[in-house]
C-alpha cells in the first residue's frame, strides 16, 4: 500500500511537473473563462434585465462557461503521454494504468476547481450577484463537479488523443455525457442562491457522486487500453 | 515485473524468455506469424531482418507493451524488463533529470537505493550531465537515444529489448552500451537487439536470429558456437542482396 501510495504521489509530481514547464492547460483555462465570461457579462449587462431575471439565469450561464472551457481547454490533456509514449516506460518500470489515470484526474480536477472559483468571482462581479454567503458552498458543488469532469475529460481525451482532429473530439464526445452534471449544477447553485444552501432530501448531490463514480470507474478500467491502442 | 536482485539470476536455467505461437496483425496485415522462440539466461541476441520483417513488433510482443492475436509470452516470474523502442518512452517537455528521476525513484522504492546515486549515475554513464536541465524536446536525437537507454536500463533490468539502440549513438555511447550489454551476458541476464548495424555490434551478440515476412528463417542457435553464428549472418546478407 506504501508502494502504491508512493508511485501515486510521484505520478501526481510527474502532472505538476509537465502542467508547470508548459503551463498549457493552466493559460487555456484562464483565458477562455475570462473571454466567455467578459462576454457573457457584457451580453446581460446590455440586455438591461432586472436583477431578479438575473439571478435566475445566472446559475445556467455559469455552468454553460465552465463546463464549455473546460471541455475546450482540456482537449490535449493526454498529449504528453502520446507524444513519446512516456508511459510505456512507467509501466514497464511498474507504474499501473490506474496510477496513471488517477494522477491526472487528480491534477486536472484541481485546475478545474481553481478556474471555478475564479469564474464564479468574475461572474458573481460582472452580474452584480452577492455569492458572499454561499461561496464556500458553491466552492464544495464546483470540487464535485470538477472531480466528475476531470475523470471522463482524461479517458476522453486519451481515446480522441492520437486524431487531428481532437480539439473537437474532445468537447463533442464530453458534453452530452455532462448532460446529468449540468443539471446537478444548475439546481445546487439555484438552491444556494434561492435558500442559501443545499435543500435537504436534494437528488442533486447523489447525481454528482454518481457521475463522478461511474466515470472514474470506466478510466480506472480502461485508460491503459486507451492510450496503449 | 519487479523484486527480482541481480543476484538471483546468476544461474542461466533460472532466466528465460518464451514466445510460443505469436500471432499478431495490423488490420489485414500479419506482422508476426506463428512465431515461436525462446531466449535464456546470458543470451545476447541479434535480431536481423529487413524493414517490415516484425523485428520491432516482436521485441514490443516480448515487452509486454503490444498484445499479441494469439499465443504467449513467458518471462521467468520476478524479472524486470527494459525497453527502449523508436519512442523514447519519455516526456518531451520535461528535462533530462526529471524524466529519469522518475526512474531513479521507482528503482529506489524498490531496493532501497539511493534515487540520487542511481540518478547521477546515469546521467554519469551516458555522458549527459550538461544537458540534465534541458528538455527532451530540446536535445539531439542522439541524446534523447542516451536518455532513452539510461531509462530503459535504469536498475539493471534482468531482461533488455534494445531495438536500433545504435543508430543514433556517437562511439562512445555504442561502446558504453556494448560494455553494459556483455556485463549483463556475464551476469546471466538476456539482451534482444533488433539491428542493422551489424559493424559495431557483431562482436557482443552469442546468438543470431533472422526474421523475414513475421517469422524466423535463421538461428544460429543457443550455444554460442561462431560457427554457427557467422553463417547465420551470411544468411541474412544472402537475402538481403
Amino acid at each position: 500500500m506504501l508502494r502504491w501510495l508512493k508511485t501515486f504521489k510521484l505520478m501526481v509530481v510527474k502532472e505538476v511537473s509537465l502542467e508547470l514547464r508548459g503551463k498549457e492547460l493552466v493559460t487555456l483555462l484562464i483565458c477562455t473563462t475570462l473571454v466567455v465570461a467578459a462576454l457573457i457579462g457584457a451580453g446581460v449587462s446590455s440586455a438591461v434585465l432586472d436583477a431578479a431575471t438575473t439571478t435566475k439565469i445566472y446559475p445556467m450561464l455559469v455552468w454553460v462557461v465552465f463546463l464549455i472551457t473546460t471541455t475546450t481547454a482540456s482537449a490535449r490533456a493526454s498529449e504528453a503521454e502520446l507524444e513519446g509514449r512516456g508511459f510505456e516506460g512507467l509501466l514497464l518500470a511498474g507504474v499501473t494504468g490506474p496510477q496513471l489515470y488517477l494522477a491526472k484526474v487528480f491534477v486536472s480536477a484541481a485546475l478545474f476547481w481553481i478556474n471555478w472559483l475564479l469564474l464564479i468571482a468574475i461572474t458573481s462581479a460582472a452580474l452584480d450577484q452577492d455569492l458572499t454567503s454561499v461561496f464556500a458552498k458553491l466552492a464544495a458543488i464546483g470540487l464535485g463537479a470538477s472531480g466528475a469532469l476531470a475523470a471522463l475529460i482524461t479517458l476522453i481525451s486519451g481515446v480522441a488523443g492520437t486524431s487531428r482532429l481532437r480539439g473537437v473530439l474532445v468537447p463533442l464526445l464530453t458534453l452530452p455525457l455532462l448532460f446529468p452534471l449540468f443539471f446537478a449544477g444548475v439546481e445546487l447553485t439555484t438552491e444556494c442562491l434561492l435558500y442559501g444552501g443545499v435543500q435537504p432530501g436534494s437528488i442533486w448531490p447523489g447525481i454528482i457522486l454518481i457521475s463522478t463514480t461511474a466515470f472514474l470507474l470506466v478510466g480506472l478500467n480502461s485508460y491503459e487500453a486507451v492510450v496503449r491502442d | 515485473m519487479a523484486n527480482a536482485a541481480r543476484d538471483e539470476i546468476n544461474d542461466p536455467a533460472i532466466l528465460s524468455v518464451e514466445a510460443r505461437q505469436i500471432l499478431k496483425r495490423f488490420g489485414a496485415q500479419t506482422i508476426i506469424k506463428d512465431l515461436s522462440i525462446s531466449f535464456k539466461g546470458g543470451d545476447v541476441v541479434l535480431l536481423l531482418g529487413a524493414n517490415g520483417a516484425g523485428k520491432s513488433t516482436l521485441l514490443r510482443v516480448l515487452a509486454g507493451l503490444t498484445r499479441p492475436d494469439r499465443g504467449k509470452i513467458s518471462i521467468t516470474n520476478g524479472s524486470r524488463v527494459g525497453f527502449a523502442g523508436h519512442y523514447t518512452a519519455l516526456y518531451s517537455k520535461l528535462s533530462l533529470e526529471q524524466n529519469l528521476a522518475i526512474y531513479a525513484k521507482l528503482v529506489a522504492f524498490r531496493d532501497m537505493s539511493s534515487a540520487q546515486d542511481l540518478l547521477r549515475g546515469a546521467l554519469r554513464e551516458w555522458g549527459l550531465e550538461d544537458l540534465r536541465d534541458r528538455s527532451v524536446s530540446e536535445v539531439s536525437r542522439g541524446a534523447q537515444s542516451k536518455a532513452s537507454l539510461a531509462r530503459a536500463l535504469m536498475g539493471n533490468p534482468e531482461v533488455l529489448l534494445l531495438d536500433e539502440p545504435s543508430s543514433n549513438l556517437d562511439e562512445r555511447a555504442t561502446e558504453t552500451l556494448r560494455s553494459i550489454v556483455a556485463e549483463k551476458s556475464r551476469a546471466n541476464g538476456i539482451t534482444i537487439i533488433a539491428t542493422h548495424d551489424l559493424a559495431r555490434l557483431r562482436d557482443i551478440a552469442t546468438r543470431v536470429v533472422v526474421m523475414e515476412k513475421g517469422g524466423v528463417v535463421a538461428d544460429s542457435g543457443q550455444s554460442g558456437d561462431l560457427g554457427d553464428l557467422n553463417e547465420t549472418i551470411e544468411t541474412y546478407r544472402r537475402s538481403n542482396r
